[in-house]
């Protein structure tokens, strides 16, 4: 059925358009202007029309959310006699909300970035019940032993981008992640802190060796994701100097950083605590190969999911309420702990600052994307907010008139007055994610990409229009009117159709079987264990 | 009763065709007033179709052994703890300290893992395992330690006060032996306790886990909980991701409420505010509630076994065996995907729990 989305205006910013069109979709590919007559034309004059939106960090699946949701019962609304409203309440936090939520704001693909390859089957059953959205994963490697194992004995470039193509392949990965390269590990034998150039015991093999090595691996295998890293030291006084040297490690080759906002900190100030976002923000200004997300905190009570499982046993004494998971694995594992961000404490502001110092001060808006690392920094929900903050200095103004002023002197947010545009955002959220990711059909509105379309009211309130999307269509189905999901409809989990070398997978057999003692074919996500029967769709490597 | 007639579909006792039964079974979930789905004997297709079914009757909903996953679940949900997989367990552990009697036996081939040494241990050599209360299972090569007379729970706090060096009024010989556990746990380089959630009950649980974050302030620990029923740890899983909680979810009003005391199975048959019991058992592990006289619908590979005849019978096939299916695996500590070892006709129990939800919404059965 040809469609015509009729009279809105139009922001494509991989067709360099913004401005008054109609956008053709039929059979779910959006088409050229057509020859013949459309059979349903829908009226969008004074909304805005935009592909579905992209989300490359939101911890929406797996293991270690479900041990968040463990954890925080009393954070439900429907907990015993709890308010109507709670803050877990509004997120949902259950697979079936998830989709939903994300789909009324106008996404239509979000990747779970952290999943333990042993745990990949659990997440992607759990991304199978995500409604509407498309999905995708990034599966951990880099503190288990089997990786650990070959760095240190010098098993050479081919081998290790074996591994990574095998645990792509079973993992069914859209691309490989790295957390605090070391530190699970080293955790284990009972050191506490990690950086850089620290060196695992029992290996002899330090995090810049690992990070090298799997940044390597990762263009080696073909995925088109380059390595995806979480940095050691997340959240102490003066790691903007993990941030840069991590960058330096890069060595002009692609890498991305994750939730850098959690590494933009200074040691200035009566607290040795300040914003080094400027400073970073130039350093990825200089260093175009490098890609980050950004990690915004927003003020509100959250739980953080993070397979730093060494930064998460450290932060338990900060856990609000008093509790926290530590749940050990043959990698990374995971950490739970639940934090309050509030308004009045002097970190919590400092950290809001130093998010929109680095959205401000990050030149290109292809180089930096949108996350709040749903939920470690604040639920994805927020983002219709955070997006009105990037688009209007005055919000920020009101904002910050709020906020301790000794934090926001160690801050140059004040005097940011940038302002986003909504090509800016449409290139943050639609075109630079599909890039990055290697979509070619995704993130924008020209001839042959995907029908996944984001209507929006145009309205002064940006919160307002981003929170509910007047239409969202996926795969060419109408899946969200005013603002709320109209079909039952699933979309698919985006696999890389990685290569798995045949003696790579024998070894890993042979290695689970000698030091974990499992057979591990018992990681596998074979089709026939999903719910549906098309659950996943194959993107090829990169050539 | 032969062996035919025991897989066959049966209303009041009597064979029926499956699309009668189906219908029986429809009309009993529209007329309750209050449906609790139990048992749940059953893989995550199973799950999912029964937490889907439960949500359109207003059913409350938990597994048979939902009280094992609350001794642990409750202590996590009221003050965090430390917990690991088998296979690091296996690969790391220097020092595995076993409480009580039942942990091993209950866990396939974690006896000879533990009788090996651990290969990513700091410190080359044998792994050390200690033993406390084995009663009638002591572990070969394992050091034992005896405290007769003491409660699970007694024991664990003691432990937990002795490692935290607050002064305790016990018996000399118990302090001896207590101080001399505690050395040898703080002598770990990784260290990990296997207990049993129910033999420690929530209480103990909780201490335990105090007990590993003490022991965590100088060296590591981590703990590994037995899990007696498979598939009650992958209904905890699905429950989790389906509603949020861990089970014990009532849906009467609508969105899931959790209540850990309240939606008890047991107590909601034992007290009558439950009406009728539908469970799933694909794997013989029981209904987990007391006699009772309310109506029942049973969804079992055969009927042999079950106390008293349920009003309606369904017969399923076994995941794994009849069907494919994916089922929590302790050894892994992870959901597995297991192919069908000898496939059959039989139904599974997501397909005939998806038709009754079918029914149920044609009925308008949802929640009033
Ligand atoms: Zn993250």
């Amino acid at each position: 059925m040809l469609t015509r989305l009729q009279g809105g205006r139009v922001i494509d910013p991989t067709r360099g358009l913004d401005g008054r069109g109609d956008v053709y979709f039929d059979d779910g590919r959006i088409l050229a202007t057509p020859s013949r007559a459309p059979d349903v034309t829908i009226d969008v004059s004074g909304c805005i029309v935009m592909a579905g939106a992209l989300d490359i960090h939101s911890h929406i699946a797996g293991a270690n959310v479900s041990t968040a949701r463990l954890l925080l019962p009393e954070a439900h609304r429907a907990h015993m006699t709890r308010p109507e409203t709670t803050w877990l309440g509004e997120i949902g936090f259950s697979a079936a909300e998830t989709g939903r939520l994300y789909a009324e704001m106008g996404f239509t693909f979000v990747v779970e970035p952290a999943i333990s390859p042993q745990q990949a089957l659990h997440a992607h059953l759990e991304l199978a019940d995500i409604p509407v959205i498309d999905k995708g994963l990034l599966a951990v490697l880099g503190n288990d032993d089997f990786t650990l194992g070959l760095i240190r004995d010098g098993a050479g470039r081919a081998a290790l981008a074996d591994v990574v193509g095998a645990t792509l392949a079973q993992s069914r990965a859209l691309g490989i992640k790295v957390i605090n390269a070391g530190a699970a590990a080293a955790f284990k034998y009972n050191l506490r802190g990690f950086s850089l150039d620290d060196v695992v015991p029992h290996y002899g093999v330090s995090s810049r060796a690992i990070l090298e090595a799997l940044q390597q691996a990762v263009l080696d295998a073909g995925a088109h994701h380059p390595l995806h890293v979480h940095a050691n030291n997340l959240g102490l006084a003066g790691n903007v100097e993990t941030a840069k040297a991590t960058i330096a490690a890069a060595r002009g080759m692609p890498m991305h950083l994750a939730h850098i906002q959690f590494y933009a900190y200074g040691r200035e100030g009566a607290r040795g605590f300040s914003s080094a976002a400027a400073e970073l923000a130039e350093v990825i200004n200089a260093h175009p190969h490098v890609s980050v997300d950004v990690g915004q905190v927003m003020f509100q009570p959250t739980v953080t999911i993070s397979s730093d499982i060494m930064r998460q046993f450290n932060g338990l004494g900060e856990a609000r309420p008093r509790k926290g998971i530590i749940q050990e694995g043959e990698g990374n594992g995971g950490g739970v702990v639940p934090l309050v961000y509030a308004r009045d404490n002097f970190f919590n502001a400092l950290q809001w600052a130093a998010g929109l110092e680095l959205f401000l001060g990050i030149s290109n808006p292809a180089q930096v994307f949108f996350t709040t690392d749903h939920p470690n920094g604040a639920p994805f929900t927020t983002y219709p907010t955070l997006m009105a903050l990037l688009m209007s200095a005055d919000l920020r103004d009101e904002w910050c008139a709020g906020l301790p002023a000794e934090a926001l002197a160690l801050t140059h947010l004040p005097s940011m007055r940038r302002e986003y545009s909504l090509n800016e955002l449409a290139i943050m959220t639609r075109s630079a994610p599909a890039t990055l990711f290697g979509m070619r059909d995704r993130g924008h509105l020209g001839a042959g990409a995907r029908a996944d379309v984001a209507v929006y009211a145009d309205q002064n309130d940006r919160a307002a229009m981003f929170a509910k999307a007047r239409l969202v269509i996926k795969n060419g189905v109408t899946v969200v009117r005013d603002g709320k999901v109209c079909a039952d409809y699933f979309g698919r989990t985006l696999a890389l159709a990685a290569r798995a070398d045949a003696a790579m997978l024998r070894r890993l057999e042979a290695h689970s079987q000698t030091v974990h003692g499992i057979n591990c074919a018992g990681f596998d996500v074979p089709t026939f264990a999903m719910p549906q029967a098309h659950a996943f769709e194959d993107v090829a490597c990169r050539s | 009763m032969t062996a035919e007639s025991g897989n066959s579909a049966r209303i009041d006792g009597q064979a029926a065709a499956l699309p009668e039964a189906m219908g029986r079974a429809a009309e009993l979930l529209a007329s309750s007033r209050q449906p609790l789905v139990t048992g749940l004997s059953t893989d995550v297709a199973g799950a999912r179709a029964a937490l889907a079914l439960a949500a359109v009757t207003g059913s409350v909903i938990d597994h048979a052994g939902g009280e094992a996953t609350m001794c642990l679940a409750r202590p996590l949900q009221d003050g965090g703890g430390f917990v690991v997989t088998p296979g690091e367990m296996r690969a790391r552990a220097d020092s595995v300290l076993v409480i009580g009697p039942s942990a091993l036996h209950l866990m396939p081939g974690m006896a000879e893992a533990l009788a090996a040494a651990p290969p990513l241990a700091l410190v080359a050599g044998p792994r050390r395992v200690l033993q406390i209360n084995a009663g009638a299972g002591p572990l070969a090569g394992a050091e034992l330690a005896e405290f007769p007379g003491l409660s699970p729970l007694a024991l664990v706090s003691l432990m937990g006060a002795r490692a935290r060096g607050h002064h305790v009024n016990v018996a000399a010989t118990t302090l001896t032996e207590t101080d001399r556990v505690v050395a040898w746990l703080a002598a770990a380089h990784y260290g990990v306790i296997i207990f049993n959630p129910l033999e420690l009950g929530a209480p103990g649980v909780e201490a335990l886990f105090r007990l590993a974050t003490q022991l965590n302030r100088a060296t590591r620990f981590s703990t590994l909980p037995l899990v007696l029923s498979a598939s009650a740890e992958t209904f905890k899983t699905v429950c989790l991701w389906t509603t949020g909680f861990p089970g014990r979810v009532n849906f009467a009003t609508g969105a899931p409420a959790y209540d850990p005391e309240l939606f008890d199975p047991k107590r909601m048959v034992a007290s009558g505010e439950a009406d009728l019991v539908l469970g799933i058992d694909s794997f013989g592990e029981g209904l987990g509630v007391p006699d009772h006289t309310m109506a029942q619908i049973l969804l079992a590979p055969s009927l042999s076994g079950a106390a008293k005849p349920p009003d309606v019978f369904i017969p399923i096939g076994e995941p794994g065996r009849d069907h494919a299916g994916v089922m929590f695996d302790p050894a892994i500590g992870t959901l597995r995907a297991m192919p069908a070892l000898a496939p059959s006709p039989r139904p599974s129990a997501a397909a005939m729990l998806e038709t009754l939800r079918a029914l149920a919404l044609r009925k308008g059965g949802a929640p009033c």
